[in-house]
């Protein structure tokens, strides 16, 4: 920040410690905070700065986050020259496709979804599901019990009706592959199960897959779709069971 | 590879960590600072003819995340429940069991986004007070408040939690051995 507008021989506690918060990286203070000291004004002035200065390199550490692994290929793969046609949603599936195709890495989480000869669309939106989990990944920790008003206030709000005695430990709506979807995390003995929950998916048939080592099984239900995810894929029938006995498939009027 | 892929690669694997961080903080969630980054090096591949100086593409690139993300999620409203009203338990790790950085990023992730947003342009993107005040439609002293202000409430969040560590580790515990020696 340049300080050029105030000036340094009128620069007070009050402007110092404005400064001080507003860009304490700026190289005018030092030599301001030693003016202060020296002229009487403010004895702490140097101190104060390099407190400051230690807030902001702790701010700037925790600012540092690693960008994902697959985001250089993803991004890479914009140059693919099918890539470029159409508009900005099917320019991203078209991006993700690409990817999956090229890159041996995002092969390992799509690779045998594309040798069943599936849609393109059930494949992105298998590979987005199985992406969906690092996007939340301490939904699979909770192990309290998501009130059961809550649950049925949520499930309401996406136009479906819910059993109140189905025992979920994490619900939240999400946005998936351009589809709104309750993601549900239910606690088992062999592990967590994550199903996505969607409501109004037009093209989901009966599988299972091994994607990037998470057992996926798709399911369609009532024009909508279901999308259980775990490690094993032992509980898979048990939690279907109890989500299909629990959801009704009578659609109701969504509240908002 | 051709020459201009050759640029495009060049611009990716140099700038995409510093833009996603931009993304990310702007946005606070990893999926749509994807899509935003997405968008802007899509962008970028169009016009990689106009786009031979680095620091100028950097510069632009910036621009355009922070476009985007006030395009796109600064108007659109999503259903959403107010969880606050909810009895929800939360298992979550409490602060005082965060390190650091985690701490530093969930201190930053509670502040709102008027004071988030210029932080984040300033700290991340680079922006003088005039550029963020200029790119946010605001004057430079509401900009240089809100920096202040970013950084006051960081400051208290972490102080607090500090505090409240102490007077954890300050909580006589029962010395259970002792108490069993005295019985016997």
């Amino acid at each position: 920040m340049k300080l050029s507008h105030i000036d340094e021989a009128r620069f007070d506690k009050a402007n110092f410690d404005k400064a001080l918060g507003s860009d304490p990286k700026s190289p005018e203070l030092p030599s301001i905070a030693k003016i202060l000291v020296n002229s009487g004004e403010n004895p702490e002035a140097e101190r104060a700065l390099d407190s400051a200065l230690m807030l902001e390199k702790r701010i700037m550490s925790g600012m540092a986050i690693n960008p994902p692994n697959l985001l250089t290929a993803q991004l890479l793969a914009i140059t693919n020259p099918s890539v470029q046609i159409g508009s900005k949603r099917f320019a991203r599936r078209k991006v993700w496709l690409a990817m999956a195709a090229s890159v041996t890495t995002c092969a390992l989480i799509a690779g045998s979804w594309f040798l069943t000869n599936r849609s393109a669309a059930e494949s992105q939106l298998a590979a987005d599901c199985v992406e969906h989990l690092a996007h939340e990944p301490f939904a699979l920790s909770r192990t309290t019990r998501v009130p059961p008003a809550l649950v049925n206030q949520l499930f309401r709000r996406s136009g479906m009706v819910i059993d109140a005695d189905m025992v979920i430990n994490y619900l939240q709506p999400c946005v998936v592959d351009g589809q709104i979807a309750l993601h549900i995390v239910v606690q088992r003995n062999s592990g967590p199960v994550t199903v996505l929950v969607f409501p109004d998916s037009k093209s989901m048939s009966d599988l299972e897959h091994s994607i990037a080592g998470a057992q996926v099984r798709t399911r369609g239900f009532d024009g909508g779709g279901l999308v259980f995810m775990a490690e094993s894929s032992r509980d898979f029938d048990a939690v279907e069971a109890k989500l299909l006995a629990s959801l009704r498939v009578q659609r109701i009027q969504s509240t908002g | 590879m051709d020459s201009r892929q050759q640029a495009f690669s060049t611009l990716v694997h140099s700038l995409q960590a510093e833009l996603y961080r931009l993304a990310y903080w702007l946005c606070k969630n990893q999926a749509q600072a994807q899509d935003i980054l997405q968008e802007a090096y899509l962008r970028a591949w169009k016009s990689m003819d106009n786009l031979r100086d680095q620091g100028a593409a950097r510069a632009w690139l910036m621009t355009i995340v922070r476009r985007e993300y006030l395009r796109t999620f600064e108007r659109k409203k999503f259903d959403t429940v107010e969880l606050d009203e909810q009895p929800i338990i939360d298992d979550a790790p409490g602060m005082d069991q965060l390190s650091d950085v985690e701490q530093v990023r969930a201190a930053i992730g509670q502040l709102e986004a008027k004071y988030r947003v210029p932080l984040v342009l300033q700290v991340v993107g680079g922006l003088s007070c005039s550029e963020i005040a200029d790119e946010l439609s605001l004057s430079e002293a509401a900009v240089m408040t809100q920096l202040f202000r970013a950084r006051q409430k960081i400051k208290v969040l972490l102080e607090s939690n500090a505090a409240d560590a102490q007077s954890q580790s300050n909580v006589i515990k029962p010395d259970f051995t002792k108490a069993k020696a005295n019985k016997a």
